[in-house]
């Protein structure tokens, strides 16, 4: 009797998510990026754990310090400005609330955009009249004039400000999901799905909702793009969060600062919220293009 | 089609009654009404029975549901009472701010839309090339520069050491021109970023299309295909996106209008909020809806029209 092995040597196929992120692994420009922003990650961490005192020179007044140029002191880079307070470490104070900012407000948005966006699109019954009547009635607002009313009554803290974000920023996201659960639902995997006895909570949340994740994340990312320009708007109109100093904030101190000469508020803020927002858009770019089942063949 | 329409405009009133709804919940219930009626008296009248009378006066002493019946009568005769901040009739009030912001922003946009059409045509024509990768990187810093730096460093650099522009003011008639030259520049620079991007994919996602590859099949040059197909084929898109911008026009831009002292709806607006001057913000979110619902129907029958594949229903 002959036996024969039967080798069970096989190669276990890639899943999707790896192979596009294997494709933004090999996009060089999106890695630099990621790797700005997780550097300012610790520069924010940096600051909050009061490493090399600058969380103490972003608040410490100090009057015999007043608007010192900056690059001309070393230890105090950007110079400092009215109060004399550290610019460059107030800028790095202003990163931990820019990032908290996006990233609370993100976490805010995401349930509310998935909860619409996914029944009102597999249901497409009296709950999906109901949350796109929600909606439409949202986006016919301004949104800055909900976000500026909301804070000036509700207080100028950080989580109304984050709130804030939150309830006008969802409904673009809550109208993608949708309009992908509608395709979805059509498709075989969900018919066969649904004929093996999966229940529709299962159906939503196991088998659709991981195919419209990347527009989920790519959106998470975006969204401190948004957030963090639209916290220069409310400082410049006065209601940014208080107390804090935030890029947004010496911006706006900034504007009276110019006409005497002194430049180290706009020059900080400028440099770290470009830098950041250059990297942010790159990376939320690449990912987009990296994770979008259209773009497979490409790479 | 005209049965969609008349569809569509019956659904407007709820959604004005919606958007009512939401700004009458933030103000009303969220800020809590002797909170916005303190803020909203001039301080000379500020004592307990000044307070009575003006929460009599503004209907303020009624329960809530007769406050938002209130609201609703006077979006429907539009009549939104005085502005208590600046002492003149809300409507009157809006009809002398629109134009002025309507000045500010329609002709920035057209001119930005003009320019990043031509800019983001170049793109595609010349995809992959130095010119596209250049435009790219350029759009990506636009779009990452802050609108206050831009505004701060250009009227600290064009007008007050230049002279080239006045640094603010606001002038009625045509010598507006002279003062909204600046904030126009700098509009157009601020949003040129974000259009040619968006315009360059809308005509990218044309350019690789089965169609085109039979246009180029059969020998049609390639400038032909870029006027004759592309471009006609992206303006779905383009001109759905250009036209369901033209609500936020009326609302001007809060950011310019402030900085240069130019009297538009988007400073009314925000002055409005800090004085809870409520009738002028009733009346704002008002025109703002009635014409952002107006124009995204507008948007859709433009849509159907434009692209014969669509059809309303």
């Amino acid at each position: 009797m002959l036996e024969k092995t039967v080798s069970t040597s096989y190669r276990e196929g890639k899943s999707p998510f790896t192979l596009s992120m294997l494709r933004l692994w090999r996009n060089r420009l999106a890695m630099a990026a990621l790797l700005v922003v997780i550097l300012y990650i610790l520069l924010a961490l940096m600051g909050e754990l009061n490493i090399f005192h600058i969380k103490d020179m972003a608040s410490n007044n100090n009057f015999d310090l007043r608007y010192m140029k900056p690059f001309t002191h070393i230890e105090h880079l950007f110079g400092t400005d009215n109060f004399g307070r550290d610019v460059l470490s107030r800028a790095i104070m202003g990163t931990k609330i820019s990032l908290f900012l996006g990233f609370v407000s993100g976490l805010l948005m995401i349930p509310i955009a998935i909860f619409f966006g996914s029944l009102s699109g597999y249901y497409s019954g009296w709950f999906d009249d109901v949350a796109m009547y929600i909606m439409s009635v949202i986006v016919a607002i301004p949104g800055m004039l909900i976000i500026l009313s909301l804070i000036q009554v509700a207080g100028r803290s950080f989580f109304i400000i984050a709130f804030a974000f939150a309830v006008t920023g969802w409904v673009g996201l809550a109208r993608v999901i949708r309009g992908s659960f509608m395709q979805a639902k059509e498709f075989e995997y969900v018919l066969a799905a649904k004929n093996l006895g999966a229940g529709d909570f299962r159906i939503i949340f196991r088998h659709i909702l991981p195919n419209v994740f990347h527009f989920i994340i790519v959106r998470f990312v975006l969204n401190f793009v948004g957030v963090i320009k639209s916290e220069v708007f409310l400082a410049y109109v006065g209601l940014s969060i208080i107390g804090v100093p935030t890029w947004g904030t010496m911006l706006d101190d900034s504007k009276l600062e110019l006409m005497s000469g002194n430049w180290q508020n706009l020059i900080a803020a400028t440099l770290f919220m470009f830098l950041f927002l250059v990297s942010l858009n790159i990376f939320g770019d690449a990912l987009r293009d990296s994770l979008d089942p259209k773009l497979k063949n490409v790479v | 089609m005209i049965h969609y329409i008349i569809r569509r405009t019956i659904y407007l009133i709820p959604i004005l009654l919606g958007a009512a709804m939401i700004f009458f919940l933030i103000f009303n219930v969220v800020g809590g009404q002797d909170r916005y009626l303190y803020n909203m008296l001039p301080k000379k009248v500020r004592t307990a029975d000044q307070i009575e009378v003006y929460r009599h006066k503004y209907g303020l002493d009624k329960p809530l549901v007769a406050q938002y019946l209130d609201y609703v009568k006077q979006m429907v005769t539009f009549n939104f009472g005085k502005s208590e901040s600046r002492k003149l009739p809300v409507t009157r009030l809006i009809k002398r701010m629109v134009p002025v912001s309507a000045a500010l922003t329609f002709p920035a946009f057209t001119m930005e839309i003009i320019i990043s059409l031509v800019l983001a045509a170049l793109c595609a024509f010349f995809r992959g090339r130095f010119i596209d990768k250049l435009l790219t990187i350029l759009s990506v810093i636009g779009m990452s520069i802050s609108m206050l730096v831009l505004i701060m460093v250009g009227q600290y650099f064009l007008s007050y050491r230049l002279h080239l522009f006045p640094i603010s003011g606001w002038q009625r008639g045509i010598y507006a021109v002279r003062y909204l030259m600046l904030p126009w520049l700098l509009w157009v620079t601020v949003s040129v970023g974000y259009d040619i991007r968006f315009f360059r994919t809308a005509l990218l996602e044309e350019v690789h299309k089965d169609y085109i590859r039979t246009a180029r099949a059969k020998g049609l040059n390639e400038t032909t295909i870029m006027f004759r197909h592309v471009l006609k084929n992206a303006m779905i898109p383009i001109l759905t996106y250009v036209v369901i911008q033209i609500p936020f026009l009326l609302t001007g831009s809060i950011m310019l209008e402030r900085f240069f002292s130019i009297p538009g709806i988007g400073s009314l607006m925000v002055t409005a909020i800090f004085n809870y001057d409520l009738p002028v913000l009733k009346a704002i979110v008002m025109v703002y809806t009635l014409f952002f619902v107006v124009f995204s129907l507008l948007t859709d029958i433009l849509y159907a029209f434009v692209d014969p594949r669509i059809r309303l229903s």
